[in-house]
């Protein structure tokens, strides 16, 4: 019910925001052209775009299921709420670089735009809303879930670039191993819900390269909204556009990481929330070993063979 | 599935490859060489590593069409 009501609320006051700065708009009242009238609509429903963020975070937060669901062959991976919102922020990522590189090439190039770049902004402005709001949801489930698969986790770092040192290309795993000190002739450590290189290299970056492209563009955009320092919003531009880049470059890497054909089934589980138990077995032994202890609410996983538990992950390298 | 995703996989690696291409020859054209070092070098680098980072994805799309997947 509470979970509702949060939602609700969250729905009505971005309606309301948004809603009473068109108003503003469509009085006629204000000087605005288009460029103007879409930085004043997206500078001032952030705050809304937030708190309706933090409500769809909190609903997700509050109606998860805790377990394992198993249906036939598959488990369940990523939940239906969570596929929804990784395709709102590839969506929303996709455009951004698109229309953020379209205008970094256009000054860089000082070529005239066979679009008009207004419309360009716009969508930009849309496409920064959408991964805001996707953003803040899921910062607002995981910290009130205390979901950490994704990250090193506490006391972890050593055992976790062992299982990074294992995963990557020999030569670069010596290499990490060589200067971190580790002892790669141990068994690598099993592989959890996601790789290693998932948790120490590809979701930092991502987290690195929202983050700041969420705080470099906020404050771009609150320019006309509140007066920001000549030379402060220099650098801040700069910082954006390399996030941007930063940003291109980590979807190369992302694409490149799970379209590997070994890996195709993560690609699978992102889009469908399943992914079949004997790839779970084979390449993510850690993880089959946590659920086949944990009770399901289906029919029962089988036990795991002691020595399928020392299979190795499908890695980062290729 | 995997066809359409490796065609939008290549196409991203591609079109990064010409991205790359126009940022270094922006940085080495005469307009930003007037400009000084500073703003010569993001655009050169950035250029470089998108290069290079789309290359493994052109390779791993040709194999997502090519190899068994798991």
């Amino acid at each position: 019910m509470t979970k509702t009501v949060v939602l609700l609320a969250g729905v009505i006051l971005f309606v309301v925001g948004i809603g009473a700065s068109y108003a503003e708009w469509g009085s006629g009242g204000q000087p605005w052209g288009q460029l103007l009238t879409d930085n004043f609509l997206f500078a001032r429903s952030l705050p809304f775009t937030i708190g309706l963020g933090i409500a769809v975070g909190f609903w997700r937060a509050s109606g998860w299921r805790w377990g394992t669901e198993q249906k036939g062959q598959q488990l369940r991976r990523f939940a239906p709420s969570t596929v929804w919102l990784h395709a709102l922020a590839g969506i929303a990522l996709v455009a951004l670089i698109a229309t953020g590189g379209w205008q970094y090439l256009k000054g860089l190039l000082a070529a005239d735009s066979p679009i008009y770049m207004g419309t360009v902004y716009r969508v930009h402005y849309l496409a920064g809303t959408l991964l805001i709001f996707v953003t803040v949801a899921f910062l607002t489930d995981w910290l009130l879930r205390g979901e950490r698969s994704l990250t090193i986790g506490n006391g972890q770092f050593i055992r976790s670039m062992r299982g990074l040192a294992h995963e990557l290309p020999k030569p670069l795993g010596t290499i990490i191993g060589y200067t971190l000190g580790l002892d790669l002739r141990r068994a690598p450590p099993h592989t959890e819900e996601f790789t290693y290189y998932e948790r120490t290299i590809s979701f930092p970056l991502w987290e690195l390269s929202v983050g700041l492209i969420i705080l470099t563009g906020v404050i771009k955009a609150m320019r006309y909204v509140y007066p920001i320092p000549g030379d402060l919003l220099y650098w801040v531009s700069a910082v954006h556009v390399g996030a941007g880049v930063l940003l291109g470059l980590k979807l190369l890497d992302h694409l490149r990481y799970v379209l590997a054909p070994s890996r195709w089934p993560l690609m699978a589980a992102i889009a469908t929330g399943w992914i079949p138990i004997r790839y779970v077995e084979r390449f993510h032994p850690g993880w089959y070993a946590q659920i086949t202890a944990a009770p399901t609410t289906a029919a029962p996983v089988p036990t795991v063979p002691a020595s399928s538990r020392a299979a190795t992950s499908a890695g980062g390298g290729s | 599935m995997k066809y359409l995703w490796a065609l939008l996989g290549l196409l991203y690696a591609v079109l990064s490859i010409y991205v790359g291409y126009l940022f270094i020859t922006s940085a080495v054209g005469a307009k930003l060489t007037q400009k000084g070092l500073l703003l010569q070098v993001p655009p050169l680098l950035g250029g470089i590593a998108l290069i290079l980072l789309a290359v493994p994805l052109l390779w791993n799309c040709a194999r997502l069409v090519t190899a068994r997947t798991a």
